[in-house]
């Protein structure tokens, strides 16, 4: 079988890392399927995925470690969709700044500044509108 | 070959946090078993942490032997969740029970169905062995 490691998949590999840290880093708890998701899923598609199966690991003692909040259990459908359409809308606006930056998103760095840029400006605005 | 780099570095960091993850459950499991002693205190909702894209939590604060303690209690079950942003600010002040471990007070787990009724009620330096029977104390 011939395994190749291509740049898609180094690409896919990089987002899924930059949402894990950064989840990490800013609530001290991982959505690992929004991870995923956000590395392996096109924009918009992730971003519900992660809202509605909120499936991860919390790092707080306070919490049993891994921890599942999905739209199938507690988690209302209409949460889920704000948190969706919240993170899309905020993905769609970041990812247009390639317009004014030709060629960024063809570069890894490129895209893990992005990516960044993206994860930290989605968790802002979504305690923002949380209030 | 950059991409080729960034893609092995991402797979490592991943790799890497997984078992960082494992280690970190495995020592929170050890904290919390049967053999090491716990205590109850009173821990105090002192904040509402809003979370992206994760559920939100409440910050809550407990003193064991002169030491201040700090722990976040995530939002979990649609009875919390449900609740709008008003309302859930009015949790910040009330005082709930907490079990501690000895060992490492730092683990702490706010009992969020056990509220504590009596506002006189003062936990001891050091916590009690069990839930305190309360007086229903109205100021």
């Amino acid at each position: 079988m011939n395994i190749t490691y291509n740049y898609m998949s180094q690409s896919l590999t990089v987002k899924t890392t930059i949402s894990t840290i950064v989840q990490y880093y800013i609530n001290e708890k991982v959505n690992g399927v929004g991870a995923i998701a956000d590395g392996f899923l096109p924009l918009g598609y992730g971003d519900f995925a992660g809202s509605m199966f909120d499936v991860g690991y919390d790092f707080d003692p306070d919490n049993k470690g891994l921890y599942s909040e999905t739209i199938l259990g507690n988690k209302s459908m209409s949460k889920a969709l704000i948190e969706g359409t919240i993170g899309t809308i905020f993905s769609l606006k970041m990812h247009g700044f390639e317009k004014y930056a030709p060629g960024l998103e063809k570069s890894i760095m490129g895209q893990a500044a992005v990516g960044f840029a993206v994860q930290f400006g989605n968790s802002f605005a979504q305690k923002k509108i949380a209030k | 070959m950059e991409a080729k780099v960034a893609g092995i570095i991402s797979a490592i960091v991943l790799i890497g946090f997984a078992v960082y993850v494992y280690i970190h459950n495995s020592k929170n499991n050890e904290m919390w078993s049967s053999k090491n002693e716990k205590r109850i205190s009173i821990a105090t909702i002192s904040d509402l942490v809003l979370r992206g894209k994760t559920v939100d939590d409440f910050k809550h604060t407990y003193t064991i032997n002169n030491n201040v303690y700090k722990g976040y209690h995530a939002l979990l079950g649609r009875e919390l969740q449900s609740l709008s942003y008003e309302r859930r600010l009015r949790f910040i002040g009330k005082r709930y029970f907490v079990v501690y471990v000895v060992k490492d007070p730092s683990y702490g787990k706010i009992l969020m169905n056990k509220p504590v009724l009596d506002s006189m009620l003062v936990a001891p330096a050091n916590g009690w062995a069990k839930i305190p029977k309360q007086e229903k104390y109205t100021k």
